[in-house]
């Protein structure tokens, strides 16, 4: 009885053992062939073949919840994966459009009235392109961003800033290597400079060129930089991005080179609705819109 | 009588003991000896599993820099995942450079187990590694700096320096791979590359063959190797 115990206990054994392993075995062979998104970012979310939209919302909170205001940076950054070109369409802060849902209204009230899911679809509306994910970020975000990334954004200042009482800057013209504090300042600076709110955000997205310059160098020497960008991301601006998907996008924007990236401002006319001062995007927008919507770059 | 009968059947009953914990403790240990094979070559691979490296060629060893990347610290548990996550990536740089550099047959099979399909063709359409005919093959430094953040990505900094015979000329390459890896339900997978690889050196020889040639087809070979001078890959 004994004896035919152990021996089943021993067949019992063997098969508990062989089992596994002729599985590990046939799904070795899958494994290597297991689909999984390599190299493409979003695969379920890219139905415009191969360009990835994400819109930059940078919110005028000084501190606390950037999403009780308003967005004073409004852009959206677009990448063909194809031909690894970009753009950035930048939006003057002032921009009468129609928010929906909530009426018109400046484009960034759109951030304080719904946050930014109504932001996005104000822009989506707008532009008819649609938006992949956003990300979000306030003065001190920004300001922590750019110093966990290294804090040194080498840049060509056009024309001088000097703003002491409102946004600080005091940056003569010339090819800059600024300061976290000096980036927030450049991107804050409106009040000298001839185009106002329009040159802002213009600069805007040279800035955020400039900072895609700085990580194509960064992780060139020393590859593991990525990490130190995506985490100062993940800390400091709030965007919907998983991390494998941030990871991805990462990868991707790495690629591109910073001339290979258009920056333009739509067009705009100054006007007034009631007592407030606002800018009417021009008809003309719509073709540079189209233009974007099926290149992906500008 | 029968406190004697009942002595030797517990006696037997030692001996069948012993011989199936025997059995089992075997079994089991073939079966890690399988599963350890199966999750990736551990060792390195010696020039005589290649057909381009002379076996008495003795190759350079890996020297493997691993750190951790930005975040929190960790747990006593996540630190264990951390050592065995290494030990998986180092693996996956001993594979897929040795194949490359040493046994150029098992490059795809390599790049298979190790890349995304959209990553492998591109990495093969890069065209790193021997060139054609490599023979006598030396690999004069291999190391690779390898930072895993969060325990799921992971970047790998590769360098190879190897030297050899192609046909009847000789030539040093000076390769750089940097690996992007993400880990996925079925393992670590590299999802994008950048690929430098240095242009092959020529011999003696055939640099003074050139020269006599005249100096049209001198500024036509200069202007040609100043193409090929950076390869580069594309990154998926």
């Amino acid at each position: 009885m004994i004896r035919r115990a152990i021996v089943l206990i021993t067949l019992i054994a063997s098969v508990c053992v062989l089992v596994p392993i002729a599985g590990q075995r046939s799904a070795g062979g899958s494994a290597s062939t297991a689909p999984i998104r390599g190299g493409r970012v979003h695969a379920e979310h890219q139905p415009q073949d191969g360009k990835i939209f994400v819109l930059i919302l940078g919110s005028d909170a000084r501190s606390g919840n950037p999403t009780n205001s308003r967005a004073d940076g409004v852009h959206i950054a677009g990448i063909n994966t194809k031909t690894m070109k970009g753009g950035i369409l930048n939006f003057p802060r002032d921009s009468w459009v129609n928010i929906p849902g909530s009426g018109s209204g400046r484009i960034n009230e759109a951030l304080y009235r719904g946050g930014p899911e109504l932001a996005v679809r104000t822009v989506e509306s707008l532009t008819g392109i649609q938006i992949d994910y956003w990300v979000l970020t306030a003065f001190e975000g920004f300001q922590n961003a750019v110093s966990d990334v290294g804090g040194r954004v080498p840049l060509p200042v056009k024309q001088g800033m000097y703003d002491r009482g409102g946004s600080g800057a005091n940056i003569p013209p010339g090819t800059k290597t600024l300061t976290a504090v000096n980036s927030l300042a450049f991107v804050r600076t409106r009040k000298s400079l001839p185009g106002g709110d329009v040159t802002r955000t213009t600069n805007h997205g040279r800035f955020l060129i400039a900072l895609l310059k700085k990580l194509r160098g960064d992780i060139e020497t020393r590859p593991e930089k990525m990490f130190d960008w995506m985490q100062a991301a993940r800390k400091w601006t709030r965007l919907d991005i998983p991390p494998h998907e941030l990871f991805q996008l990462g990868l991707l924007t790495s690629q591109v080179k910073s001339s290979d990236v258009g920056n333009v401002t739509v067009p705009v006319s100054l006007g007034s609705v009631g007592a407030a001062s606002v800018v009417f995007i021009q008809p003309g927008a719509q073709s540079i819109y189209d233009r974007f919507k099926a290149n992906g770059s500008l | 009588m029968t406190t004697s009968a009942s002595q030797e059947s517990k006696s037997s009953r030692w001996w069948l003991l012993v011989v199936a914990a025997f059995v089992v403790g075997g079994l089991v240990a073939a079966a890690v000896a399988m599963t350890s094979d199966e999750e990736g070559p551990a060792s390195p691979r010696t020039p005589s599993s290649g057909s381009v490296g002379d076996p008495d060629i003795r190759q350079a060893k890996w020297k493997f820099t691993v750190q951790r990347g930005p975040g929190k610290k960790f747990s006593k548990k996540q630190k264990a995942y951390f050592v065995k996550q290494r030990r998986r990536l180092r693996e996956m740089a001993r594979e897929v450079f040795d194949a490359l550099f040493l046994s150029p047959e098992k490059q795809r099979a390599a790049l298979r187990a190790n890349f995304t399909a959209k990553a492998r063709k591109s990495y093969l359409r890069a065209g790193a590694g021997l060139p054609e005919r490599a023979d006598d093959v030396r690999v004069r430094r291999r190391s690779a700096r390898i930072v895993i953040e969060n325990n799921a990505r992971a970047t790998m900094d590769v360098r190879v320096v190897a030297r050899g015979k192609a046909g009847p000329r000789t030539f040093a390459t000076e390769h750089r791979s940097v690996l992007y890896s993400a880990r996925s339900k079925n393992g670590w997978k590299v999802l994008g590359f950048t690929v430098d690889q240095k242009p092959f050196k020529r011999n003696k020889a055939a640099k003074s063959d050139e020269k006599n040639t005249g100096k049209d087809n001198s500024k036509k070979s200069k202007k040609k190797r100043s193409d090929n001078k950076n390869r580069k890959g594309d990154r998926s």
